[in-house]
């Protein structure tokens, strides 16, 4: 925390040092999966941000990257993990695909935003109970919230299978929303939609919030000292259960953003992991906001990418966690080199 | 009708084992960084590298020993990178654990494609099966509920007498309570932390190897895409509520699998196999939640 803020000459060449390692060694991936690596990062830049088109549908896929990192992040500014974004995100999809093929108010605007509130609700229930436990009764957050993805991954299944299923599909899923209820795609040919722009627009409230309000600075410092922050007037609990809550609202919200703008339904598979693929954003961010969409940037470009890349070699798709993932693992490797030990 | 019963007991029963035996061997070594003072929560990822790496060499050699073998290399080496970035570069052990998690889900996916050509799940017939001690006494109880279970689960609980006596009654368990409850007094004797921690990362790596094992060459021999299935948390969970200590694991672990169990039994009746499903890990936090409210109470009162 307290070391200058100056680039030093140190500081250059370890950041550097560690471009190199993660470039050389996703490279060796890429070289393992059976594709030369300067082809292999062709096919991926190309396929993402080759055409406007890949552009957009690499921009797309940033939504629920962002808001599933958020998730994480504000939970975490408390000192909770909230490792159950993923089981958050599926009940907040669930929420808003319930509202969007059951009611009608009349008014699309208002059809959207009901949707998106319930879905936030729906998010932020699932993340209350291992809050809750947790703050009266010491129970490991991350357990409880783990197991909850796999609980919720199960409730699911059973919602779309039995009492909401579409009667007209063979497949377990529910019906389609209604055409009020859907968040048009902006452009012909891609998913881009608004929802982008949602999610920005809550990145920088959060962005601000943490810097220029009061509560903003109680979650801080409730993180960095809680019995500090006890001794100074803030009342912990509170703020560990509010941040939760939040944490899961955002999930939720990725969720009911996803079903109302792009797949119009909740179906078997809804989420690749979107929850799990937050958690590494959020931990290459370091729970900050601003840095979330461009770490959220750099991942959907190897998403994309990456699909891109299977299309052209015989490397698999999803050889773009494995690159995240040693992503993951080099910064932090590094982190103590370059930024200083935080928590020392 | 009494013969029915007794069937299905004996099915349960012997499914509860089978299904222990991994969460058993995870959380044993996941007790021992516990009170080197490491919350593992890397167990799920070691368990499923391990699995995969059983499976594929168990399928290429034809031995299951070299399969276990493998198995336990890869698990051991994920530990030692775990080890690595918590004990000597002081990274936060949830984000590295979590961000191994995800490196070992998708590199095992990311493997199986590359190898067996886009699968969602690898089995074949090739794959060697861990052994049974195998014995035909003649006698239904002692053929069902003392033979012929998977060596690993004999191992496992010998592990388990094992660790109890190593932690508490050995210089090794002492330096590793000590290292867990006060650091500052090992490094007042001139013991390097980290290394205590190192080697409890080892023998955890090792112990969740045979977890995994156990899991992709026994209870199901194949191998599939996230097959631990949140088990390594239920293996923390366990430690949790035992305190790391190995006899108590033995006795939840068992609790466990008989949820396992259950649920296995459960799918085949007439409720949505869903709720079956789910049955595991809602007991999971069941269980913790009662552990947690009867601690509670022992505060209060004291």
């Amino acid at each position: 925390m307290f070391t200058a803020r100056t680039p030093s000459l140190k500081k250059l060449s370890f950041s550097l040092l560690l471009v190199v390692c993660i470039l050389s060694v996703w490279a060796l991936i890429i070289w393992f999966g059976g594709e030369s690596p300067f082809k292999g990062f062709y096919y991926i830049i190309d396929g993402s941000l080759g055409n406007h088109y890949q552009i957009l549908s690499t921009l797309n896929k940033m939504v629920p990257l962002i808001l599933a990192a958020a998730a994480v992040a504000v939970p975490a500014w408390t000192g909770m993990w909230n490792i159950g974004g993923e089981g958050q995100l599926l009940l907040g999809a669930f929420g808003a695909a319930l509202v969007g093929f059951s009611v009608d108010f009349g008014v699309g605007l208002v059809n959207i935003v009901v949707a998106l509130i319930v879905s936030a609700a729906f998010g932020m229930a699932w993340a209350a109970w291992p809050a809750i436990f947790k703050i009266k009764l010491k129970m490991d957050e991350v357990v409880t919230t783990l197991m909850g993805n796999y609980i919720a991954a199960q409730i699911i299944a059973y919602l779309i299978n039995k009492p909401f299923r579409d009667p007209k599909s063979p497949l377990a899923q529910t019906p389609y929303i209604k055409s009020s209820f859907v968040i048009p795609y902006l452009f012909e040919g891609t998913q881009f939609s608004a929802t982008f722009f949602v999610a920005i627009v809550i990145v920088l409230a959060l962005f601000i919030f943490r810097k220029r309000f009061l509560l903003g600075y109680e979650f801080e410092i409730t993180g960095s000292n809680s019995v500090f922050a006890e001794l100074s007037g803030v009342r912990v609990s509170k703020t560990k259960m509010l941040s939760m809550l939040i944490g899961g609202a955002l999930a939720g919200l990725a969720g009911g953003l996803l079903v109302l703008g792009m797949t119009q339904r909740v179906m078997q598979s809804f989420s690749p992991g979107y929850g799990f693929t937050g958690l590494l954003v959020c931990l290459l961010a370091f729970n900050n906001p601003l840095l979330i969409v461009g770490i959220a940037f750099l991942f959907s470009v190897l998403h994309t990418g990456s699909v891109n890349l299977q299309l052209f070699s015989s490397v698999p798709a999803e050889i773009s966690g494995v690159l995240q993932a040693v992503m993951v693992l080099f910064v932090a490797a590094f982190k103590t080199f370059i930024v200083g030990r935080r928590d020392g | 009708m009494v013969k029915m019963d007794l069937e299905l007991i004996t099915t349960l029963f012997r499914t509860s084992i089978r299904m222990a035996t991994p969460i058993l061997l995870a959380s044993l070594g996941g007790a021992l960084t516990y009170h080197a003072g490491i919350i593992n929560v890397a167990m799920e990822g070691l368990m499923l590298i391990s699995a995969f790496f059983s499976v594929v060499f168990s399928y290429l050699t034809g031995s299951a020993l070299y399969g276990i073998l493998a198995g336990m290399l890869a698990s051991i080496a994920i530990s030692l990178l775990y080890s690595v970035f918590v004990s000597f570069l002081k990274a936060n052990n949830f984000a590295i654990g979590f961000a191994l998690n995800i490196l070992v889900s998708s590199l095992t996916l990311f493997l199986m494609r590359v190898m067996f050509q886009g699968k969602n799940a690898f089995n074949s017939p090739d794959i060697a099966s861990i052994v049974e001690l195998k014995l035909k006494t003649g006698n239904y109880f002692l053929d069902n509920y003392i033979f012929n279970f998977s060596i690993l689960t004999y191992l496992s609980i010998l592990i388990a007498f094992l660790l109890a006596y190593v932690i508490y009654r050995t210089s090794f368990g002492l330096r590793l309570r000590v290292c867990g409850e006060m650091p500052e007094a090992l490094k007042a004797a001139g013991i390097k932390v980290g290394f205590v921690q190192l080697w409890s990362s080892i023998l955890c790596g090792a112990l969740c190897g045979l977890a995994g094992a156990q899991l992709s060459l026994y209870n199901v021999r194949m191998f599939s895409r996230d097959m631990t299935g949140g088990r390594g948390f239920v293996a923390l969970a366990a430690i949790l509520i035992s305190g790391g200590k190995p006899k108590r694991i033995l006795l939840i672990s068992l609790l466990f699998g008989v949820f396992d169990a259950l649920s296995v039994k459960l799918q085949s009746e007439k409720i949505a196999p869903q709720f079956a499903l789910m049955l595991p890990y809602i007991m999971s936090v069941v269980v913790l939640l009662l552990f947690h409210l009867k601690t509670r109470k022992r505060l209060k009162n004291a």
